[in-house]
Parts: structure tokens; sequence; C-alpha cells
């Protein structure tokens, strides 16, 4: 199968100026977004180690603040402990700021410091406190794996856009711009060995009259 | 902004505890999503599994809010779905 080249190109000297500079620019572009590929990959891997780290530590303060929350209701029963969680709850929210990696928006969490509970210290017992307490820290380390993982999905995003846009150089853009300037060249050379073989002709010709 | 959960009643109320002010339901999911206010927003992986397609594809669409699974009280293994986000960008899977 003959390779395909460019759509509405005419064989001109012109035209296969241009689509030098072309080629040029798309390989230009192809060896830019390659380097971008590759770095974008090494800081890819390098979040997937510290999130590996970072979802662990978060797992292990889950898990404690699970313990504390059911020590709570042990004492003090469900339905009490619940009670309190649902009346005074205060809100925690979170600050966003995005930081750029390689031209990729990347967010970056800050959690706000709410007030603390308000619940009496009468009718609560040390249990609830540290179940408080651990699910706070629970929260701040679910902050910072969120921030990763939500890094993680953007850049994996990015990187999948970049390598399409490689392959597409690689693979299509640039072997029809070849398969074009191939083509220009070849039609210039065909009609330059008619031309030549036309004033032969004529020069033949005209030698005959004379 | 905001962070929510979607989860069992434990973790809810573990969640309250450290401040997360919005709880939804399982049934409320699109609404989470769809929440322009949340920066974040915790699956309990028991949930998670149940709406493994829902996650991946709002992902793949949006990048707010992210979406973090978190083991639920009945000790599982977990099953990352971010995993499905890196091989896609890399092709290989890596632990």
């Amino acid at each position: 199968m003959a390779k395909e080249i460019l759509e509405g190109v005419k064989p001109t000297r012109m035209e296969l100026l241009q689509m030098r500079k072309r080629k040029a620019l798309a390989m230009k572009g192809h060896q830019l977004l390659s380097e971008k590929r590759d770095a974008l990959i090494s800081s890819f891997f390098d979040l997937i180690r510290k999130r590996k780290k970072i979802r662990k530590e978060a797992e292990k303060k889950l898990e404690e603040a699970y313990k504390a929350l059911l020590m709570a209701e042990m004492v003090m029963g469900e339905e009490k402990v619940r009670d309190i969680a649902n009346k005074y709850t205060k809100e925690r929210n979170v600050k966003m700021e995005k930081k750029n990696i390689m031209g990729v928006a990347i967010p970056k969490f800050e959690i706000e410091e709410g007030e603390s509970l308000e619940y009496s210290i009468l009718s609560t017992t040390s249990e609830i406190d540290e179940a408080v307490k651990k699910s706070r820290e629970a929260l701040d380390k679910l902050v910072e794996l969120a921030e990763i993982e939500g890094s993680i999905q953007m850049l994996g995003k990015e990187i999948e856009k970049t390598k399409r846009r490689v392959n597409a150089l690689e693979y299509i853009f640039i072997p029809r711009l070849l398969a074009t300037i191939s083509y220009i060249e070849r039609q210039l050379e065909e009609r330059e060995r008619e031309d030549f073989f036309r004033r032969k002709r004529m020069k033949a010709l005209l030698q005959k009259h004379e | 902004m905001k962070i929510g959960i979607v989860g069992d009643e434990d973790a809810m109320a573990m969640f309250k505890f450290a401040g997360v002010a919005k709880c939804y339901g399982f049934e409320e999911i699109e609404k989470a999503l769809n929440d322009d206010e949340l920066a974040i927003l915790i699956i309990t992986h028991e949930y998670a599994k149940k709406l493994k397609e829902k996650i991946f594809y709002h992902r793949l669409q949006k990048d707010l809010p992210i979406i973090v699974e978190i083991p639920s009280k009945h000790k599982e293994v977990v099953e990352d779905t971010i995993k499905k986000v890196i091989v896609r960008a890399v092709g290989v899977e890596i632990d």
C-alpha cells in the first residue's frame, strides 16, 4: 500500500519548501513532547511511591480512629455517640491552591483549623475525646492522601494526552509529511525529465527542418 | 471548599467528629459528585465497590471532587480504584 499523503497538496517547489519547514517543526514538536512525557512519567512514579507510604499511614490512623469510636460506643452506647456526632459537628473546610507541575495544575489542600467540639464535658466520657482526636488525625492524613491521589489522577490524564500526541506525530503525521515530500520530489523530477525530453525532441525536429 | 463523605453509619459518625459536614447517603452519590463546593469526597470501600463504574468515569471526566477510598470498619482487603488510572497512564500495574 502506498503511504498516504496530505490532502490538497500541489506538487510545486513552493509547497516542497513549505513541507520541509513543516517537517522540521513536527520533528521538533515530537522531540519536545516526548521529553515532556518522560518527565511527567518520572514525576508520576514519584507520586505513586509517595502515595503508597501515605496510604499506609492513613489506613493505620483510620483503624485507630475506628477503634476509638468503638470504645466510645461501648462506654456510652451507640445512640448517644451518634447523637453527639450529629449535634456538635464543627465544620472543617479545606483551602485549595493549585500547584504547577509541567503545565499540569495540581491541587494542594490546606485544612482550616475549625473550632474544637463543644460538647458538655459532664455528660460525655474521655472515650469521646479520644475518638474525636483520633478521627481528626485520620482526616488530616486523608486530606494529604487526597492531595496525592488527585495529583496522580490529573497527571495520569495529562500523560495519556501527551502520549497520544506523541504517537500521533510519530506514527501518522510525520510519515505522512515524509510521504508528501517524496511525492512532490518525484513529481518535480518527472516534470523535469519530461521537459528535458521535450526540449531534445524539439531540437531534433528543428534540425530536421533545416 | 468542603469535604464530603459517603459511607456507612460508623464512618459517618467518625467523620462527623473529625469535622466533615457533608454526609451523603448511597443514593445521593450523583448529587455529591456534582457538588461544586466539594473538594474531597471520601467513600468507604463497600460503597466504592458498588459504584466502581461511576467513580471511574467521574475520574476521567472531572477533576473535583477528588475521590478517596477508605477501608470500612469491617476490615477488608482494599482494592484501589485509582490503580485503573495508573494503568491507563503508563500501561503497567505498579505497586
